[in-house]
């Protein structure tokens, strides 16, 4: 495996990669374990404005570091079961960004044209969805508990903070000044097949919006919904066309 | 570096701020200013110089001097509007203070630099929003306070106009670094002359150490680097206006954020009208239809 993650200026190592992924994730996440919204399960983080820039500037190293970041910050309100959850949420979170980026962009991230914070909006968006269907409905399914907040809570969290403090960050690694060389394009057989890949976006991305609608604006709960775990189906189906 | 790109960063400043105050009102009420800003200020230092450690080798002596010109700024911004607070009703303090955006452009021109006239009618529009939003009382402004704050907001204007020239010659993240650093050791010693104990005078919970360190990191290490960062990119007025921006978004916050974390979903007509007043100022400001002033295009490089 390469040691540089690319030849650009600015350049660093994988290992410092992770390591400043980590340490961020580390310290923003524990320092606001204070403001506690639903206990020992989440609270306000701005933290989760890392998960999109760091998998976008990083890909996977990124996601890996943003995973265990996660429960490394756990560990210090106490470790449960459904920090493996956060961990998947997270890495997810770093994951899906970088791979949406490359699928509807032809150049390296970046916020210089009006349509390119646009599509940052709109991947911090489905990532929003993501995070929130996947923690929430992670814990119905494994740990039998149903709490809507915790959709709403993560919902909110991931797209404000993606969005205010995430768009600053990315302007910031991008900007002349600093210049941080980024993880190259991804490569792998499914890649090739764009035009279909960007169809499973746009339906994985509809699955999601009818998701939310039917949490936040009809307040149904997977227990007792069917359509909501034929629907969860779907779109595991779209997340794994996107990410893999 | 695209103007659309400069004023996002300019924007997250105001937010970072706006939302500091939630934090701010977690504080004991008797840690002293002086204590706050060392704690905060030292705490954002160390963590600019971890971050940065290779980049303090491009230290010059002129680097040194523009951040020690800041910093005088800062901290006499910081005493005159300590005494201002303590003798004038908070909303009137909170409205000289915000003066700035027409002091940064008569200060310019002592520079022979005229704002164009959508800088001027905006910033008077975005004073009237302010007016509106505070609600001062004009009888309490007959004190020494309004001095004092008048004075914290030349120095505020000052500050912003020394910091865009310096920041086009020197690097901008060294200036914030240093800047950070003295004013941390010079709240240090204001306050030793309050309190000769200074740390040892704090009561250290697990909450104020939570609210110092994200005060530290947000609203001091991040947002005085990318407000020198962006700096370089921009002119001080655009900086001030968008600043100015600062009651709209602490007036969202109050509506978002649950009054558990210091929110609060009351708020009155006047400071709705007040805010809308401050938007269309900063659009009016922002915008230049009424002169013939040449803006770059979005999407355009401005800088580099």
């Amino acid at each position: 495996m390469r040691d540089r993650a690319d030849s650009a200026p600015g350049s660093i190592s994988r290992a410092k990669q992770f390591i400043i992924t980590f340490a961020a994730f580390f310290v923003l996440g524990a320092a606001f374990k204070v403001m506690t919204l639903v206990e020992g399960l989440t609270e306000v983080r701005p933290v989760n404005a890392i998960p999109p820039v760091a998998g976008l500037a990083f890909g996977p190293v990124g996601a890996l570091a943003c995973g265990i970041g996660n429960v490394a910050a756990d560990l210090v309100s106490g470790f449960g079961w459904p920090s493996v959850l956060g961990l998947i949420g997270n890495a997810a979170a770093a994951w899906l960004p970088y791979k949406l980026w490359h699928l509807f962009r032809n150049e390296p991230p970046n916020l210089r044209k009006i349509s390119n914070i646009l599509i940052y909006a709109a991947i911090s968006l489905v990532n929003a969805f993501t995070t929130a269907w996947l923690l929430s409905f992670g814990l119905q399914a494994f740990f039998g508990t149903w709490i809507e907040t915790i959709y709403t809570y993560v919902l909110y969290n991931n797209l404000g903070f993606s969005v205010m403090l995430g768009m600053p960050i990315l302007i910031i690694i991008t900007s002349d000044s600093v210049r941080l060389g980024l993880e190259p394009v991804p490569r792998g057989p499914l890649e090739r097949f764009k035009k279909t890949r960007r169809i499973a976006a746009a339906a994985y991305t509809a699955i999601m919006a009818a998701i939310c609608a039917c949490i936040l604006v009809f307040h149904m709960s997977p227990a007792g919904q069917p359509v909501l775990w034929a629907l969860s189906g779907g779109a595991a189906i779209g997340l794994a066309a996107l990410v893999v | 570096m695209t103007r659309t790109e400069n004023n996002i960063l300019l924007f997250s400043i105001t937010l970072c701020w706006s939302a500091s105050y939630i934090f701010i009102k977690s504080l004991p009420p008797e840690l002293s200013v002086f204590a706050y800003l060392t704690l905060t200020t030292g705490i954002a230092t160390v963590i600019l110089v971890a971050v940065f450690a290779k980049r303090l080798r491009r230290m010059t002596r002129g680097t040194v001097k523009t951040a020690l010109v800041l910093s005088a700024f800062l901290t006499a911004n910081l005493l005159l509007e300590k005494k201002g607070i303590e003798r004038l009703p908070s909303s009137n303090a909170s409205f000289l203070a915000a003066l700035a955006v027409i002091a940064v452009p008569l200060l310019l021109l002592l520079f022979k630099r005229k704002p164009s006239r959508n800088n001027a009618v905006g910033a008077f529009v975005i004073v009237a929003g302010l007016g509106l939003t505070n609600r001062f009382s004009i009888s309490a402004f007959m004190s020494s306070g309004t001095v004092f704050m008048l004075l914290s907001c030349m120095c505020t204007a000052a500050y912003t106009i020394a910091a865009d020239r310096f920041t086009k010659r020197e690097d901008p993240l060294l200036i914030g670094i240093l800047q950070m650093g003295f004013t941390a050791l010079s709240s240090f010693a204001l306050w030793f002359f309050e309190d000769s104990r200074t740390f040892l005078s704090v009561d250290y919970t697990k909450e104020l150490l939570s609210s110092i360190f994200i005060l530290a990191f947000f609203s001091k290490a991040y947002a005085y680097i990318v407000l020198m960062f962006s700096q370089k990119y921009t002119d001080p007025v655009s900086v001030t206006i968008i600043a100015s921006t600062e009651p709209v978004v602490t007036l969202l916050l109050a509506v978002l954020i649950p009054a558990a974390f210091g929110g609060s979903e009351t708020f009155s007509i006047f400071s709705l009208c007040g805010a809308m007043v401050i938007v269309a100022g900063a659009v009016i400001a922002g915008s230049n239809f009424l002169g013939a002033r040449n803006l770059p295009k979005e999407g355009h490089t401005i800088a580099r």
